[in-house]
């Protein structure tokens, strides 16, 4: 299988309560998938890079060191380093949110994002109803830094959240990248999963109603029997394999066709960036 | 009658002066003190009706006196017309009327009766008053406008006391004792003006002042008939003669004194009572006779402005009591309503024995909703609109029992067999419905044939768009991992299919859409 897709979003262990698999396991995982690299984006923490690199170390994938971050008034984003200098201006922002609260919580805001971030790229991570201001935001922040992360769950309204999406790139001239806002690297991870969530909310699980995911796995169209839906884990919850690796997947198809190139790959070419793996990080 | 100078007439000439002390005073007018309007209402049957609502056939007598000795003293019509009369011995009365019912008269029963009266009268005015035995005096001036006017609110007066099967005579007056005696003449008398109050109290006989029959005996001995006649002597010799407390009933009926009355308050909660003449199981004469006690209940609901909402109807019968339970959606104090609940109830209850008494609970009262009243036109209807629905669900509940009727409530759910609840009817969903699924949902999925690799429902199904996977659910039991579609039948309808994710992968139809 040829190295295509990248995963750009994936939460590990070290996003408390809401990863369920350990850095190791996802970067092992990912690369016995043929991933080309995974970038490990704890929720406003890059403590998990650690063990993560020493699993990619020995094995032929990349890895990159990125974020998830949700400021205060809601908007979500992910920031990815693209070398040392952007590894050192992530922890510098992440210091910066978690110093100004208690410890275990943080806080930014939009002012945080608009200066020394520029060796960062930016993944705008839409919220249930797409918020166009939250997009003007970041294009301001990140100008030819930004993507629109396009992460469908076979929900029954994926179609209209691509269209919806895809309307949006192209008023702002925003590209978009397929990720999968990976929480475990294997379905049986599911109920850990479910689990963390519900002492999360302080709920149990029966009443966690849908603040739990509604599937373990999405991959490859879906269709029992096909190899992929059995190798690839993928989803909300694992690791999966949208773009190229995806041909047949309906919602895959149109991301292909709607996205600058083969998804997230546009995303290294345009910036000529590198994995970090192949030159600082061994 | 000469009028002696030294005398001292009930109306002065305009000069009058102050007398001395130690003679009955003259009141002075009470000018200053804000015009009232009093309603009597007279229950002069009350003895009688307190034991049943005449059917109009059954001839009933109240008797009393001592034993042996016992008398009727009031009968009704039935009674009536095969020749009983007041006074008459009891055992005359039984001869003329074998079939007589008999009843002594029971005065604890009549209060009882004049209080549940006076709790359904308060619906018309804040200030009621007991006037036992059987009359209640009513403040109505500041009800007027709100009844509008004095001919109307007398109407409902009398239209609310026929449907509860009571007989009643009514007078107003500017003062509560000129109000109580005109009532007595039976004249339904209505005087609103006071300087035409003496003028009408003077063509009254004395026997309406309920003075003792000693004193109006006494009084027409002397050739004085009415109360003009009492007005025309001199109040010093009146008062020496007849009693102080005479010339004061006379002052209080002009107005010239102030006669405080005590204020009834209403308990909040009701109990009423109600004897059949005759046993019977037939539905339609319960509820007729339901009604009085409906009724009843209605004024009190209305005057505390509360409503009932688990009423209990009793059906005393000869070996106990059938309770029938109501509970409804929304508290009400509508008595129709509540009939026609009844009336359904009975239509679908059988009652085990026949019925010889009546009984009602309000059970604890409720604040009445709000009614939401829009700006516009449609918010007042919406309103109603969602009255009428909780009012057919009451209708269901009492056709078809308590628990056949419910509401539906969403939850936060991704399996959708699990995503919804029945609730009671008229809870609101706090949770959003998933966009995109039918309302019509199978029970139980159905499991449905493949052929050529394409499921089969009286034909091949087209599968629209793509799917949605549903994969949750570990905890309870119903661990499901499907994917589903919207497809269309070969008729053209569409309808909700998944696919096991776990061998053997089967389809199945779940719901159809609208």
């Amino acid at each position: 299988m040829s190295r295509g897709y990248a995963e750009l979003h994936c939460l590990s262990n070290f996003t408390f309560l809401r990863g369920a698999s350990h850095p190791e396991e996802l970067v092992e995982q990912a690369d016995e998938l043929g991933y080309r690299a995974l970038a490990i984006t704890d929720e406003c923490s890059v403590a998990g890079v650690v063990r993560a690199w020493q699993a990619a170390r020995e094995r032929s994938i990349d890895l990159i060191v990125g974020s998830e971050i949700r400021l205060a008034d809601g908007m979500r984003c992910v920031l990815l380093a693209t070398d040392r200098e952007g590894y050192g201006q992530l922890c510098a922002l992440v210091a910066r949110g978690r110093r100004r609260v208690e410890k275990g919580a943080y806080r930014l805001d939009s002012e945080d994002l608009g200066t020394g971030l520029d060796r960062c790229l930016a993944l705008w991570l839409p919220g249930a109803v797409p918020r166009e201001e939250e997009l003007g935001l970041l294009r301001r922040c990140f100008p030819d830094r930004l993507w629109i992360a396009v992460e469908l769950f076979a929900a029954a309204d994926d179609r209209r959240r691509l269209g919806c999406l895809e309307a949006l790139g192209r008023r702002h001239g925003v590209p978009r990248v397929a990720c999968g806002d990976v929480h475990m690297h294997r379905r049986g991870r599911r109920a850990l999963q479910d689990t963390l969530t519900a002492i999360r909310l302080g709920v149990p699980v029966g009443q966690a109603g849908r603040a739990l995911y509604h599937l373990s796995a999405v991959a490859a169209g879906g269709l029992p029997g096909d190899r992929r839906t059995l190798s690839l884990r993928s989803g909300r919850a694992a690791l999966r394999v949208p773009g190229g690796a995806g041909a047949g997947r309906p919602y895959a198809r149109q991301l292909a066709a709607g996205t600058d190139g083969a998804g997230h790959q546009a995303a290294v070419r345009t910036t000529g960036y590198a994995p970090p793996s192949s030159t600082s990080w061994r | 009658m000469p009028r002696s100078p030294a005398s001292l007439p009930l109306f002065p000439a305009s000069s009058g002066k102050r007398e001395k002390p130690g003679r009955p005073e003259l009141p002075r007018p009470a000018a200053s003190r804000r015009r009232q309007l009093w309603l009597c209402l007279d229950f002069y049957r009350l003895p009688l009706e307190v034991f049943a609502i005449d059917d109009g056939r059954t001839p009933l007598g109240v008797v009393e006196g001592e034993k042996g000795g016992l008398r009727i003293s009031q009968c009704n019509e039935a009674a009536a017309r095969e020749g009983l009369h007041p006074g008459l011995p009891l055992n005359a009365a039984l001869a003329l009327s074998p079939s007589l019912a008999v009843r002594e008269r029971n005065p604890e029963r009549e209060a009882n009766a004049l209080e549940r009266l006076a709790a359904w009268a308060c619906q018309f005015t804040d200030l009621v008053s007991l006037e036992p035995p059987h009359r209640l005096l009513l403040e109505i001036r500041g009800s007027l406008r709100l009844f509008g006017g004095l001919a109307s609110l007398c109407r409902q007066v009398h239209g609310d006391v026929e449907a509860m099967g009571y007989t009643l005579s009514l007078a107003v007056a500017p003062t509560p004792r000129a109000a109580a005696w005109l009532c007595s003449a039976r004249q339904d008398a209505m005087v609103t003006d006071p300087a035409l109050l003496s003028g009408r109290l003077a063509e009254l006989p004395l026997a309406c002042t309920g003075w003792t029959a000693d004193i109006v005996e006494r009084l027409n001995a002397m050739g004085v008939l009415t109360v003009g006649d009492c007005l025309r002597l001199p109040r010093e010799g009146f008062a020496r003669r007849l009693g102080y407390a005479r010339l004061k009933d006379l002052d209080t009926a002009l107005g010239r004194r102030i006669e405080s009355r005590r204020r009834f308050s209403v308990s909040p909660v009701y109990h009423g009572e109600l004897e059949l003449l005759a046993e019977t199981l037939d539905r339609e004469r319960l509820c007729r006779a339901m009604e009085r006690l409906l009724e009843e209940l209605q004024g009190l609901l209305r005057s505390l402005q509360k409503g009932v909402q688990r009423p209990v109807f009793g059906f005393v019968h000869e070996d106990g009591v059938q309770e029938l339970a109501l509970g409804l959606a929304e508290p009400t104090a509508d008595a129709d309503f509540l009939t026609d609940l009844l009336a359904e109830r009975l239509e679908h209850c059988r009652l085990e024995k026949p019925v010889t008494d009546l009984r009602l609970d309000s059970g604890p009262l409720a604040d009445l909703p709000g009614t939401p009243l829009g700006l516009l036109l449609d918010g007042k209807s919406a309103g109603r609109d969602a009255e009428a629905g909780r009012r057919l669900v009451d209708r269901l509940r009492a056709r078809l029992g308590r628990e056949a009727v419910s509401g539906l409530c969403l939850l936060a759910e991704h399996r959708p067999e699990a995503a919804w609840r029945l609730v009671e009817p008229g809870t609101i969903s706090l949770e959003e419905g998933d966009s995109g699924r039918p309302f019509w949902i199978l029970e139980k999925p159905r499991e449905l044939t493949c052929r050529d690799g394409r499921p089969w429902l009286e034909g091949p199904l087209e599968i629209e768009g793509g799917c949605e996977r549903i994969e949750t659910g570990w905890w309870d039991g119903l661990d499901v991992a499907r994917d589903y579609y919207v497809a269309r039948d070969p008729g053209g309808a569409r309808v909700w299919l998944y696919r096991e994710r776990r061998p053997p992968a089967r389809w199945f139809l779940h719901g159809i859409f609208g």
